[in-house]
């Protein structure tokens, strides 16, 4: 897992479960609240609702007894029980439908002694059916209202009923009177909107109530007089369910706004992981890139950091170990050399007492003919002349080989500014002008002032080089001391020629690389090992059509040397 | 259907009262004609049953009807319901008349007669003062619109007749598929009435009342003639010294149709008594009912057999027992029929004219309430709206009562109940 993917899950883990159990606690204490509140509204409800009950029992109850008392003196309806004469019995089979809208009851019935349906207004033609359990179920409910599920024409009635009973001419009839429970009185019971109330009883078909939630059951009496029924005392259930809606709407919005919140943070914490993550592992990037070019030939790589804090600290610990690395390796050359010098001083011992060998041969042989035959000497000498040419022909040769093994250099005090000076004089481009911005306060380098002259020429010629489609550019080799890690000396040549790409840069120090026709591809190269044998830092900044900036930093010789 | 709502004033004019001012015919005021008709026939008076006005000593320029009923000009000739029969009967004549016991009477046709092989039968036409078919009704104009309404030429291909052919100016002649020794009875069919232009009547001025559709209401704003099959109205008209109250003949028999496929109602015991019947007449009907008396003109129709209609038998029956939701009798006939079956699931429900006659297409309901005329010129063409296979339990014969006043011309009875003011009664078989 990366370092980036890392702190992304870390952030998210982080924000994630706070901002969570903030959303649950949120959700759960309001749903507590209101829940509780509920409940009160539910209890008060109920109450009103058995109030209401009584109430319309009661109510019910009268309208009977009225109906009771005035049957008792309706003489029609007397002849009617008594007689079988057609209009005596129309009106008879009629009088429960027209009282039953006359006092606005929903459901009404005269029975006989024996349960015969003697007149039934809800459902007129049903009569001479005997329907018994009705009135006896009511007669043991002592004055309480039961819910009645009768049968109708056109399906069933289910109504809040009650009993009265009336005697006419001897007989007793019993008169079953209710209102519509389903629609107009229940619609009539509860007024809060949030709560409503429902039948529930036996052998009804399903009703959708997902939506709410039962709060509580008034458990009622209940008889099922629909055809294939028992006809038996059961119990229906008036539910008061409340619809949840504030309960609801009110945890949607806190959803919604947990989400909201959950996204902008989460989007928050990925930016915030992102730019953490950039700053962190783009140095170390960096860092790696710079370590992972490190050999010994290139110990120019910069690790210099303005960074306060641990990456800046690794960058800094990076460059002193890429400073150690630097003396080391210079060591290590200067140890590589003498060791060469050793050999070469043996080979020169060898070539030399080589050369060496028949000239005093010779000598010693022109010495011997002297002390024994001078009269011969100059024979001898003519004889023995080639040979002497030879040798030292061959002694000659040798010393222009050695001669060209390897230039001498020195190690003196020397002023970087006048060196700098006079390869600008000498250097006479009509193409491009070259400045030099130089610090007068310099100090010193020791330095072989050839060498040096060798590096800035090379490097003036590489930025005049790079100027030849662009006239109007220009080179500047400027100088300024610095303190790092000691005392510096910085020359930077930088032109506003074509620049190099990063392909380019990479195998620019590489021998014979060029991209110059007619280059040799060593120039950079030996600027490189010069710097370098100075024990200093060759550093190259360049893009393609902006220009090359080369930057050395030689250390600068002790307060002592003096400067330029 | 020309000229046919020029007394109307809409396509549907009446839901309450309606007047409708009647010429007086024969009553006085209009001339005789100048010429008899060229075949004279001989005179046939209505039986006494018939007649329910015999003409009042005063002549009546108009006689104004009331109605409760909704009358929609659109249906004539052919009545929907009872007041769209009598107001129709007053401006639509058919070739011929059936009084209510059966006899023939001229319509529009003033005489017919059979060739010697009974299959061909020769109406002749009307004709006015002059000499010509009465007001352009031409055998030509009659055949083609007999051709071309639907109703009259399913009227006359149920009844057997095969084709019209107009003869001359004033005989028609028409081609039986079978002879017949009696005129064809489907000429006294509602479906081939035309116009009854030719009476020297002014055009009949329709008002809807503003009663509410009390016809009690009607009578005490002085409507001359109200039929109805309600007791309260009937009750509250004999308490009306200026008014009898006239029943008329039995026109409707309240049928329980059972479709096949149909579990029936096998708990109504004695459904097919006599006793069960009157019982229904006497408790369950709000109206003048009786237990249904055959005979039944849907027992053993003749030539019915495979030109009725294919329907598809159900194959699911529901739990319920429909019913024209405008007829208060079949509702209490259907309650009642619910009532006794006490069958679960057994319920009863209304259902709109349309609704009824394509649930009967069908035939998918547990039964259907129906009420169908107690005669029928054209039996195979009311069966052809049932299910095929069904069973037919005769309930109730019902009526109604008409509420006349007393200074009435002359009113008789149609074989379908309907009142027919002024008949006349020249003409009939040569």
């Amino acid at each position: 897992m990366s370092f980036r993917t890392r702190l992304f899950v870390a952030f998210s883990v982080a924000v994630l479960i706070p901002l969570g159990l903030l959303g649950f606690g949120v959700r759960r204490e309001m749903e507590r609240r209101l829940t509780a509140q509920y409940q009160r509204r539910v209890s008060d409800a109920v109450q009103a609702v058995q109030e209401d009950l009584a109430r319309e029992g009661q109510s019910i109850g009268g309208r009977l007894t009225a109906l009771a008392a005035d049957l008792e003196q309706d003489n029609r309806f007397r002849l009617a029980t008594s007689r079988t004469e057609a209009t005596d019995r129309r009106y008879l089979l009629d009088y429960a439908g027209t009282a039953m809208r006359l006092t606005g009851l929903s459901f009404l019935q005269v029975q006989d002694s024996s349960g015969r349906i003697v007149s039934s207004g809800h459902f007129r033609n049903e009569y001479d059916r005997m329907e018994p359990a009705l009135p006896a179920l009511l007669e043991t409910a002592a004055g309480s209202p039961v819910l009645v599920r009768a049968r109708t024409a056109e399906g069933s009635l289910v109504a809040l009923a009650r009993l009265d009973s009336l005697r006419v001419a001897g007989a007793r009839f019993r008169i079953v009177g209710g209102v519509e429970a389903e629609h107009r009185l229940l619609g009539r019971l509860v007024r809060d909107p949030e709560l409503t109330i429902s039948l529930v009883y036996p052998g009804q078909a399903g009703r959708n109530t997902s939506e709410r939630r039962t709060a509580v059951a008034i458990p009622l009496l209940y008889l099922d007089l629909m055809p294939g029924a028992a006809s038996r005392a059961d119990t229906a259930r008036l539910v008061l369910s409340q619809w949840p809606g504030t309960l609801v709407a009110l945890r949607r919005s806190i959803d919604a706004w947990f989400l909201v919140a959950l996204a902008v943070t989460v989007g928050l914490a990925l930016l915030g992981a992102g730019w953490l993550a950039a700053r962190i592992s783009r140095p170390l990037l960096e860092l790696s890139s710079k370590t992972a070019a490190i050999d010994l030939d290139r110990l120019d790589q910069d690790f210099s950091s303005e960074r306060d804090d641990e990456i800046g600290s690794l960058s800094r610990l990076l460059g002193a170990m890429m400073e150690r690395l630097r003396v080391g390796t210079a060591r290590l050359r200067e140890a590589e050399r003498r060791v060469a010098m050793g050999d070469l001083a043996r080979q020169v011992n060898h070539d030399v007492k080589n050369g060496l060998v028949p000239i005093r041969n010779v000598l010693r042989h022109l010495a011997r003919e002297a002390e024994q035959r001078p009269e011969s000497l100059a024979t001898v000498f003519a004889e023995r002349k080639a040979t002497l040419d030879s040798s030292v022909e061959y002694l000659e040769t040798l010393a222009r080989n050695y001669a060209r093994l390897s230039p001498a250099t020195s190690r003196e005090p020397c002023d970087v500014n006048a060196v700098v000076r006079e390869v600008v004089q000498h250097i006479h481009s009509p193409a491009a002008p070259v400045r030099a911005t130089l610090d007068p306060a310099l100090p010193r380098v020791r330095s072989d002032r050839l060498v040096l002259r060798r590096i800035l020429e090379n490097l003036v010629g590489n930025a005049l080089d790079s100027l030849a489609a662009r006239p109007e550019g220009g080179v500047v080799v400027s100088t300024e001391s610095l303190i790092r890690d000691g005392a510096q000396v910085r020359v930077v040549v930088a032109d506003t020629g074509a620049g190099m790409s990063r392909a380019e840069l990479d195998r620019a120090f590489e021998d014979f690389y060029t991209t110059k026709e007619g280059g040799t591809g060593l120039g950079l190269s030996i600027v490189r090992r010069l710097v370098l044998d100075l024990g200093g830092v060759l550093r190259v900044d360049t893009e393609p059509g902006t220009g090359t900036r080369v930057t050395i930093e030689l250390p600068a010789m002790s307060d002592g040397a003096g400067t330029s | 259907m020309p000229q046919s709502t020029n007394w109307l004033s809409g396509p549907t004019a009446a839901l309450g009262m309606m007047v409708m001012a009647v010429g007086s015919y024969g009553c006085g005021h209009s001339p005789p004609p100048e010429t008899a008709p060229p075949a004279p026939s001989p005179t046939t008076a209505e039986p006494a049953a018939c007649v329910v006005s015999r003409g009042g000593p005063a002549a009546r320029d108009t006689v104004s009807i009331a109605v409760a009923e909704r009358v929609d000009s659109a249906h004539a000739p052919i009545p929907s319901n009872d007041a769209e029969r009598l107001l129709f009967r007053q401006r639509f004549d058919s070739p011929i008349r059936l009084d209510c016991e059966g006899g023939t009477h001229p319509g529009f046709a003033t005489s017919w007669s059979p060739d010697s092989s009974g299959r061909v039968w020769t109406l002749v036409l009307r004709e006015d003062s002059s000499g010509s078919v009465a007001d352009g009704l031409t055998p030509e104009r009659v055949a083609d619109e007999w051709r071309s309404r639907e109703a009259s030429a399913r009227a006359l291909q149920w009844a057997g007749i095969d084709s019209v052919v107009p003869l001359d100016h004033h005989r028609l002649a028409l081609l039986l598929a079978h002879p017949q020794k009696s005129v064809p009875e489907v000429l006294a069919d509602p479906a081939l009435a035309m116009p009854a232009q030719e009476r020297p009547a002014e055009p009949p001025v329709v008002t809807v009342s503003k009663s509410g559709g009390d016809l009690r209401d009607a009578l005490d704003r002085g409507a001359d003639i109200v039929q109805s099959g309600d007791p309260a109205l009937v009750e509250y008209a004999r308490s009306r010294a200026d008014r009898e109250t006239v029943p008329l003949p039995w026109d409707k028999t309240y049928v329980l149709l059972l479709p096949a496929g149909s579990p029936g109602l096998d708990s109504l015991t004695g459904a097919d008594s006599a006793g069960f019947r009157s019982g229904l007449a006497r408790d369950a009907v709000h109206g003048d009912a009786r237990g249904a008396e055959p005979p039944f003109w849907w027992v053993n129709p003749a030539g019915c057999a495979g030109s009725a209609p294919t329907n598809r038998p159900a194959s699911q029956s529901s739990g319920v027992v429909v019913y024209s939701r405008d007829d208060r009798i079949a509702r209490d006939l259907a309650d009642r029929i619910v009532a006794l079956a006490a069958l679960p699931g057994v319920t009863s429900r209304g259902l709109s004219a349309a609704d009824l006659l394509s649930s009967l297409q069908v035939g998918r309901e547990r039964g259907y309430i129906l009420a169908v005329p107690r005669r029928a010129v054209v039996p195979c063409r009311e069966m052809a709206l049932w299910p095929p296979g069904a069973t037919v339990l005769p309930l109730v014969d019902t009526r109604l009562t008409a509420i006349l006043d007393r200074d009435l011309p002359r009113i008789t009875v149609d074989w379908d109940g309907a009142l027919r003011i002024g008949s006349d009664t020249e003409g009939g078989p040569q």
